[in-house]
């Protein structure tokens, strides 16, 4: 009898314990009906900094979830997320985005300055400025990494080369841009990639190798293990307040925000909206940064696909109810919104998207249906458990207007982007466009422009293309705000994409970390970065 | 004994052919392009077109395959598609040893805690202790091992502090770092492996210890411990070292949830994120040079019998 009771004994504290730990368990899968509270979320920092002594000294450990094991702006996206804080740290940046103020602001370039119709910008470089091999950062150093950035594809380079129509350089701390038109926010170009500047020596060798005029060097890489970077004697703005930096890869979320808890690292990338709100839920500062249309369906509008006709399209914009998708793939922490910029960022406009009105979309389909189209459509996407919450409620949500959905999810990321960017092997996918709060110029432009490189077989219009050409030169940002307005309502009639919300990108740190900037596309730049008690 | 060395050598070779070749075949019917793993996205048709032809990719399957394979015997299995296209063999020589480590100190620390387990279940078989550690094992058995991994990191990680949540350092960096960040996964692998070691073990024990040879060497006065550990383990090991063999073979490729819960650089998170991310190379070469160590373990355990028994070492002279 009593080894019964051991049993017994066993297999309920086995059980317990399994519950325990099935109930605490997180991730983008888990926790679907959990209720949690909506975050506030905005572009910019999250908690002030106490300031304070800078102390001298420490390594800074910051885990993000990819990798970018080759540091060259001109063959890596440059984004917080895929290397570009590094990069920051090894090249600095000519400029860089105040996210207080929305402005573009001098950081290893002195100034920028434009002409009266923006169609001449003038860069001023600091003087005795050298990169770490020792040789000097000059108006040809300038001029030469840019058109590397250029010749080699970088991901501003279409643009770059549609705008800019000569680069001078006067003597050794000018640089001049021409421009073939007018263009009020040109200096965002110099705030990312094209920013980052490439010393010779670094195509020197067989291989590249980072070298630049930052506050960091490059010391090591171990592949899915870690980088190491180390501070620079010679910075022009004096060696920094750190020993080192650290970079290592954690691919689960939810562990990196533990080792940030624990202390085992002091800056944490996240990007899973769950994992967001935990970090913000536990008191960490940060920068955020909210991307526009990260979260769409595009919809392939070329010819004989169920989107080249305008009205399926409409019809499906009117039957998605965002806030059904954000709630099934992220728990309700975040807010779905069909607007292309919604209430947080600069750009929102007040100008309404198409309404979610499953009576509207019954019409517009029969109408499509009664000159032939059979109803049917296929949505693609991955198999992430977000990216399958979200197709299953595009699904549900179609099929009760009278659409036949047929879901089409693929193994893995490049599976995905080689059907919809590559073959346009699709009629409607799960999609990020990511329009920049920062500048949202240049994606805008590759993504909706006729000829932008990244459309991706989505309904482009003379219409649209007329407007951002029209909000490229745009002389304010008042001026600007009205395109952008203009840009809703064609967006409204063109539906190149349903649009579910922005997703949000937070870098998170302890209260004990101080100087941390925030720039463009998620990235932080640590060369004034320090660790307190 | 050298005719069946030599026989087993041919054996590995075929295997390791069919592994390579079944690869090889997989890989190029997976969806997903390798120029746009390589360019990325936002080029034209022609340009992916043109990065096909000077990948080779419009060539038949046999003649890369054959291309491959000619490489690959000399070590060489390309470089990744993945930007620094670093070599294929230097991902592997770093991600290996994690995971042999890893696998070794999982086996070892299941070995630890198996062969006492079943000497004394065995030795009392049918006993209290006995049917706690059957069910013990059965609930382990059947504790997946992302769970098991959860349930460490809650109590030990994250509770009590007592170990990492993540990362590796290099046994060559610190013996003592890397071990203090090895224990938590290491025990991870060991939990399922011990319950596994410790079944087989006992019931082989328990037929052990109704020989005989076992009755007379009780009757000579010997203790229950050199009963169980000289005379009793050797004869009762054979299944444990066949699943001793699989298990490190196994592990050193499979322990993909554990690398993944723990964050490790091993061969799991390489051929995870290498098929994730289309580097057909990288996978290719990965799964090759696991094969390679699985046929070679299990041909190092069946080399050993011999050694174990020799009888069997007789009947192949």
């Amino acid at each position: 009898m009593s080894s019964k009771r051991w049993l017994r004994g066993a297999a309920g504290a086995l059980a317990v314990v399994a519950l325990t730990a099935a109930c605490t368990s997180g991730g983008s899968g888990d926790g679907q009906s959990k209720a949690q509270p909506q975050a506030t979320y905005k572009v910019g920092m999250i908690g002030t900094d106490s300031g304070g002594t800078p102390v001298k000294g420490g390594t800074l450990t910051f885990s993000t979830y990819t990798e970018a094991g080759l540091l060259d702006p001109a063959q890596t996206i440059v984004a917080g997320s895929t290397g570009g804080i590094e990069m920051a740290a090894v090249y600095d940046v000519l400029l860089r985005w105040d996210s207080a103020s929305g402005e573009v602001v001098p950081q290893l370039a002195k100034d920028m300055k434009a002409s009266d119709d923006n169609k001449t910008w003038t860069l001023t470089l600091r003087e005795g400025v050298k990169f770490s091999d020792g040789k000097p950062l000059d108006a040809e150093a300038v001029k030469w990494s840019i058109e590397r950035y250029v010749d080699k594809g970088g991901d501003d380079a279409m643009l770059w080369k549609r705008n800019v129509e000569a680069v001078e350089t006067p003597d050794d701390l000018t640089v001049v841009f021409k421009l073939k038109k007018g263009w009020a926010d040109f200096d965002f170009m110099l705030t990312g990639g094209l920013g980052m500047i490439v010393a010779k020596s670094a195509d020197a060798g067989k291989e590249f190798k980072p070298v630049g005029a930052g506050a960091f060097t490059f010391g090591s890489y171990k592949p899915k293990e870690e980088m190491i970077l180390n501070a620079r004697e010679d910075y022009w703005d004096g060696r920094p307040n750190l020993d080192k930096i650290r970079i290592t890869y954690i691919a689960d979320p939810n562990a990196a925000l533990d080792t940030l808890k624990s202390g085992q690292t002091q800056v944490g990338f996240f990007r899973d909206p769950l994992v967001v709100q935990k970090a913000l839920d536990a008191g960490y500062h940060g920068f955020m940064n909210m991307v526009a249309l990260g979260n769409v369906a595009v919809i392939n509008a070329a010819k004989g696909r169920p989107g080249a006709d305008a009205r399926v399209r409409q019809a499906m914009f009117h039957a998605i109810n965002p806030d059904v998708i954000y709630q099934r793939a992220y728990s309700g922490v975040l807010q779905g919104s069909s607007e292309i910029f919604p209430s947080f960022s600069r750009w929102h406009t007040g100008t309404k998207p198409l309404a979610y009105d499953p009576d509207k979309a019954k019409q517009l389909l029969e109408q499509a249906k009664a000159d032939g189209f059979d109803g049917k459509i296929k949505y693609l996407d991955a198999q992430d458990p977000a990216s399958q919450a979200t197709a299953l409620a595009i699904k549900a949500m179609l099929e009760s207007v009278g659409f036949q959905v047929e879901l089409d999810l693929v193994r893995t990321p490049t599976d995905q982007i080689t059907r919809v960017a590559a073959k346009r092997d699709y009629d409607m996918s799960g999609w990020g466009l990511s329009w920049r709060e920062a500048g949202p110029y240049g994606r805008m432009f590759t993504t909706l422009h006729s000829e932008g490189n990244a459309t991706v077989g989505m309904a482009t219009t003379p219409e649209m293309d007329a407007l951002i050409e029209e909000f490229q030169g745009a002389a304010t940002p008042e001026e600007q705000r009205a395109v952008m307005a203009r840009i809703q309502e064609q967006w409204n009639k063109d539906v190149p994409a349903l649009v579910f919300g922005p997703m949000p990108e937070f870098v998170a740190w302890p209260k004990t970390v101080h100087g941390v900037e925030g720039t463009v596309n998620s990235m932080i730049l640590l060369d004034d970065a320090w660790i307190g008690q | 004994m050298a005719r069946k060395t030599i026989r087993r050598l041919g054996e590995l070779v075929l295997v390791l052919l069919i592994v390579g070749a079944g690869t090889f075949a997989l890989m190029d019917l997976m969806p997903g392009d390798p120029a746009v793993v390589v360019l990325g996205e936002g080029h034209t048709e022609q340009e992916y077109a043109a990065k096909r032809e000077e990948m080779g990719l419009n060539d038949p399957i046999s003649v890369r395959f054959a291309d491959w394979l000619a490489s690959a015997v000399t070590g060489d299995f390309g470089v990744s598609f993945i930007p620094p296209h670093h070599e294929v063999s230097g991902r592997i020589a770093a991600a290996l040893p994690v995971s042999v480590e890893l696998a070794a100190l999982g086996l070892l620390m299941a070995l630890v805690i198996a062969v006492p387990l079943a000497m004394w279940s065995a030795y009392h078989a049918g006993g209290r202790v006995d049917r706690l550690v059957s069910a013990g094992t059965f609930g382990v058995l059947s504790l997946p091992s992302f769970l098991a991994g959860m349930l460490l990191i809650m109590v030990f990680a994250n509770g009590l502090g007592w170990f990492p949540r993540a990362e590796w350092v290099r046994l060559s960096e610190s013996v003592g770092d890397n071990l203090y960040h090895a224990f938590l996964p290491a025990l991870t692998i060991a939990l399922v492996e011990a319950a596994m070691f410790t079944r087989v073990l006992r019931g082989d024990l328990i037929a052990t210890l109704q020989e005989d040879y076992i009755l007379a060497s009780k009757a000579k006065g010997m203790p229950p411990v050199h009963v169980l550990v000289r005379d009793a383990l050797r004869p009762s090991s054979f299944s444990l070292i066949t699943l001793l063999g699989i298990s490190l073979g196994r592990l050193i490729g499979s322990t993909v949830i554990v690398e993944y819960l723990f964050s490790l650089p091993g061969m799991g998170t390489l051929i995870i994120s290498a098929a994730d991310e289309g580097d057909v190379p990288t996978v290719q070469g990965a799964v090759l040079v696991i094969a390679l160590i699985y046929v070679l373990a299990n041909a190092l355990i069946d080399l050993s019998y011999g050694y174990l028994d020799p009888r069997i070492r007789r009947a192949h002279v």
